[in-house]
């Protein structure tokens, strides 16, 4: 049996996730200092995640496409992304970032105005504030973004299959797999069976790694011994 | 050195308008909750910005809408104290201290030594701050504030959340800070006798305006305010009678202290009489409440007093004329 759907997967989830916790970050911070038109910005960042994949995959191979605006302009330098590992990419990580931006946001929104205050009278500059006091005052909400955009990423298949594909070996996904194996008929289901519990354990995984890490986190932060 | 500030916010249907010059000599804020004391303190500190209006201390300006300047709070130099201490969670006591500092690493620690070894936290310095009590995070932010050594200092409630011991204890603390600076320090506070200890000077803060400026001393026994009267602990409010000599009229009332009160004498242009309905003990004294026509009243009297009061008894009292306090009412 051909394992590369799983080698493949975790490629591109880790991949799809290290973005999204990147750009979720990003737009997060970026999204509260906006004066005006937060909440249209943050519903068209928050879109991906209430639409039907398809309908993100659909957009993205306009976009992407040959004649797509964003495909054309690749074209132009000879690179395509459609049906390869990385649209995979692009898809897990546009599916993936609206749970990083949200649970980020939302723990940005937690902290407490005073303690960036209390750096800028202190003389601290914002970049600083943003390293040394709000990114750390968010650990917990980034760690429990991560694991849902790793586990989103992990599972994504709409929005993989219209643009990356079902190319066995090259962007044939675990989920992918899963699809592929069931069309192939009841003969196959024992491989769809290992796929689905390969990504149930790794999910599962993820979410525990995560918990362990975060009452390790509040312990050492209270100061008590481990 | 002086800070003049003359800002105008607006916050929904609170707004702040407040004018004023702060000498170098620690000045208390006083008012009550919710009247925009805090929002003054931030404003000057740059992390609240207001509509117009311009701030500046002595040459610098800081802030002026006419020209659009505003310099951001990183170079005003202002150490605040926050309220609630604002202490970076994820750093210990020492890195806190240090965040402020300027010079090379070596500098930081010798001078954060110092500043442990002055507000007893040298024990500490490697806890964060969820390990400490509210006195020690207090130090901490102290710490902390004056390492970054600020021009100005701005004092946002120090002592609200420490309870009255240890309120006593860090209030010592705070005397030698305040003594030992310098320039402009302003002190947040809704506490009158809080005030005078630490302060020569106070402003009176009510409803986003600063309706009384001075010496504690003369705010205290010469309120020309009710809203600085009813924080110098005054209770009794009353019409202006009409026999009391005076031209004004309309937006006056009279104030008596709840110990200035005493039986009415024969001559007395002013009496209250009326039904005492309740008497609240206390250790030195007894807070006597009397039901008269024109409202209820409050009197405070001494144990070693002849002739205490009962539940039921009707009384008629005054109080010399040097006690009746004629004041403005600001409030509408």
């Amino acid at each position: 049996m051909d394992i590369s759907p799983l080698f493949l997967t975790l490629k591109i989830a880790l991949t799809a996730t290290a973005c999204s916790v990147v750009l979720g970050i990003g737009a997060a911070w970026l999204v509260l200092r906006l004066r005006r038109g937060q909440g249209l910005v943050d519903g068209i960042l928050t879109l991906p995640m209430v639409l039907p994949p398809t309908v993100v995959g659909f957009g993205l191979l306009l976009l992407l496409g040959k004649n797509g605006p964003l495909g054309a302009v690749l074209q132009a330098v000879d690179i395509s992304v459609i049906f390869t590992p990385a649209a995979g990419v692009i898809a897990s990580t546009v599916v993936a970032f609206p749970l990083m931006y949200r649970t980020v946001r939302g723990a940005m929104e937690q902290l407490d105005p005073d303690l960036a205050a209390a750096g800028r009278t202190l003389g601290m500059s914002e970049w600083k504030i943003f390293v040394h006091i709000t990114l750390p005052g968010c650990t917990p909400g980034i760690a429990a973004g991560t694991v849902l955009a790793f586990a989103r990423a992990l599972g994504e298949f709409g929005a993989t299959i219209m643009i990356a594909g079902n190319i066995p070996g090259k962007t044939q996904t675990m989920s992918v797999a899963i699809y592929s194996a069931v069309q192939a008929g009841k003969a196959h289901y024992g491989e769809a069976a290992l796929w689905a519990g390969t990504i149930c354990v790794l999910s599962f995984a993820g979410m525990i790694a995560v918990n362990l890490w975060n009452s390790r986190y509040v312990r050492r932060k209270e100061g008590k011994p481990r | 050195m002086s800070l003049c500030v003359d800002i105008h916010k607006k916050l929904g249907v609170f707004s702040l308008d407040m004018q004023a010059e702060f000498p170098d000599a620690p000045t208390a804020i006083i008012g009550a909750s919710g009247s925009g004391k805090s929002l003054l303190l931030r404003c000057i500190a740059g992390i609240a910005v207001p509509d117009t209006g311009c701030i500046a201390l002595g040459e610098k300006i800081w802030y002026d809408s006419t020209k659009h300047i505003s310099v951001p709070p990183q170079r005003r130099h202002a150490g605040y104290l926050f309220q609630q201490y604002a202490l970076f969670e994820n750093k210990t006591v020492a890195g806190n201290i240090m965040t402020g500092m300027r010079g090379t690493k070596q500098e930081k620690q010798q001078a954060c030594t110092e500043l442990m070894q002055r507000f007893q936290l040298t024990a500490l310095a490697k806890h964060r701050p969820a390990q400490l009590s509210g006195g020690q995070k207090q130090r901490t932010a102290l710490a902390r504030m004056l390492g970054a050594q600020p021009e100005v200092l701005l004092l946002d409630e120090p002592f609200s959340a420490l309870d009255t011991y240890l309120r006593s204890e860090v209030r010592q603390q705070m005397a030698e800070v305040l003594a030992s600076h310098v320039s402009v320090s302003l002190l947040v506070t809704h506490d009158f006798s809080e005030a005078m200890q630490l302060c020569p000077c106070a402003a009176v803060v009510s409803d986003g305006r600063i309706v009384e400026q001075g010496k504690c001393m003369d705010l205290w026994h010469n309120p020309k305010t009710r809203a600085c009267a009813e924080l110098t602990g005054m209770r009794n409010f009353f019409p202006l009678p009409d026999d009391l000599q005076t031209e004004k009229h309309g937006k006056y009332c009279l104030g008596i202290r709840p110990e200035d009160f005493r039986p009415a004498r024969e001559g007395d242009a002013v009496t209250f009489s009326g039904m005492v309905q309740r008497i609240l003990p206390g250790i030195h004294t007894d807070q006597v409440v009397i039901q008269t026509p024109q409202g209820m009243l409050i009197w405070t009297i001494a144990h070693d007093t002849d002739h205490l009061p009962r539940i039921g008894n009707c009384i008629a009292l005054s109080a010399d004329t040097h006690r009746f306090h004629i004041l403005k009412i600001d409030k509408t």
